[in-house]
């Protein structure tokens, strides 16, 4: 049985333990066990204000948890919070990060000084593929163009992990599709451990290697991408009147006598649980990852 | 061609990327001997983790598909056979439409029989 909450294996890039903070005595993120292993491309889903920034900014050492430690390449993130932020790059939600009084050249030319790993040809070769302005000042400039000057300072210096938060927001749909492919040939060229939080799930569905979700501050589901699509599975059953169940689906749809549940669990079992409930299983089929983050977060919905 | 990816589909991304190679090769875009595109092309086009791309490769070269030559890229193996890889196809496709006539409670003899009418009536309209 593939539990929808997992400790990933090692060697991790990114491993918070407990990690809480809370801001006037709400949680903005509770007792978080993150694990993000070398090399993955992992994506945070989850719904607004359910902790996901807050997350990206913990890993970054932004901010300093009430609880817990974080861990970013093994190096705890309090200690030695200046040796890890040199490794890793990142793109604010918030497009109002850094002086907007500067041209974005100079914003880049500030930023190249930051980090030793940082390649002049390749920030040459971003500025043309997302079409900076480099003569413009980043006051002057739409939230697109923007986030597409944070994309080029974030993967120019080459970290080894990169922090994305809602990085094609702001996007058309153009530019989007090239910071997809960006960020592919990105991982394809060097070795880049990715976390990425995004409400487009479906655009990066087959680059991710790991998904996290997250509720209301808490990481409800964690495990690898395969691990979702094969073990949460969609059976179309047809149930007899005043039927009940302890099936434990992770989400119900439908009325009368046709259902249609969402199982985590070894297929086989998931059946043999059905048909013992007195219901007949008519379909099994596999599902997205964008319908599966679906379902987990509606079934977290009705806890 | 134009590659098939689904999420929907049960089968993990890499064997399907997998099976798509082959496929290319059976219809003739990917030639006995030749290059396939390499894991960084292939990713960027298809917009999947490279990783994802070079299990792929790797599955196909450990089933002697194709061959990396050291520095050249990925190539067709030349002990390939459009025909075997063919008649691979077809035992997929039979498999694939099986699956599906038993999920729906269909019995082989008249799924049988519904391929053949289909067959009839494409000739007849020829």
């Amino acid at each position: 049985m593939i539990s929808l909450l997992q400790q990933l294996p090692g060697p991790l890039a990114v491993e918070s333990e407990l990690f809480t903070k809370t801001y006037r005595g709400k949680h903005a993120v509770k007792s978080l066990n993150l694990t993000v292993p070398v090399g993955a491309t992992y994506v945070l889903v989850g719904p607004n204000g359910s902790g996901k920034s807050t997350t990206l900014k913990g890993i970054l050492g932004l901010i300093v948890p009430n609880k817990g430690s974080m861990r970013v390449f093994g190096r705890d993130i309090s200690t030695a919070e200046a040796l890890v932020r040199a490794n890793i790059g990142y793109v604010p939600e918030s497009i109002d990060w850094g002086n907007p009084s500067l041209r974005a050249d100079k914003m880049l030319e500030l930023h190249s000084a930051l980090y030793r790993s940082w390649d002049h040809s390749y920030a040459d070769k971003l500025c043309r593929v997302f079409d900076v302005q480099l003569g413009k000042k980043l006051k002057s400039m739409s939230k697109g163009e923007r986030r597409r000057v944070h994309l080029v300072m974030a993967l120019a210096a080459k970290p080894q992990l990169l922090l994305l938060d809602e990085p094609t927001d702001g996007l058309d749909p153009l530019v989007r599709d090239e910071a997809i492919r960006t960020l592919v040939e990105h991982i394809a060229l060097y070795p880049t451990t990715v976390v990425i939080s995004t409400h487009r799930i479906e655009e990066v569905q087959n680059i991710v290697t790991h998904v996290g979700v997250m509720s209301k501050g808490s990481l409800i589901s964690q495990l690898s991408a395969e691990d979702l699509r094969s073990g949460l599975l969609r059976y179309t059953i047809n149930v007899p009147e005043g039927w009940t169940n302890d099936i434990n689906a992770v989400r119900t749809e439908g009325i009368g006598s046709q259902r249609i549940l969402t199982v985590s669990g070894n297929k086989r079992e998931v059946v043999n649980k059905i048909e013992s409930s007195g219901a007949e299983v008519t379909d099994v089929s596999s599902i997205s990852l964008f319908d599966a983050t679906v379902s987990l977060l509606r079934g977290s919905k009705n806890d | 061609m134009v590659f098939n990816l689904s999420q929907t589909d049960p089968r993990p991304i890499y064997q399907q990327i997998l099976d798509e190679i082959r496929r290319g090769i059976v219809v003739g875009l990917y030639k006995v001997g030749e290059p396939i595109p390499s894991v960084r092309q292939l990713a960027v086009d298809l917009k999947v983790n490279p990783n994802t791309v070079a299990q792929a490769y790797r599955e196909l070269e450990r089933l002697g598909v194709v061959e990396v030559r050291r520095g050249q890229g990925t190539f067709v193996s030349p002990q390939t056979s459009r025909d075997s890889e063919r008649r691979t196809l077809i035992t997929t496709l039979a498999n694939k439409a099986v699956v599906e006539a038993k999920r729906n409670s269909i019995g082989l003899g008249e799924l049988i029989e519904a391929i053949r009418s289909i067959q009839l009536s494409e000739e007849s309209a020829e």
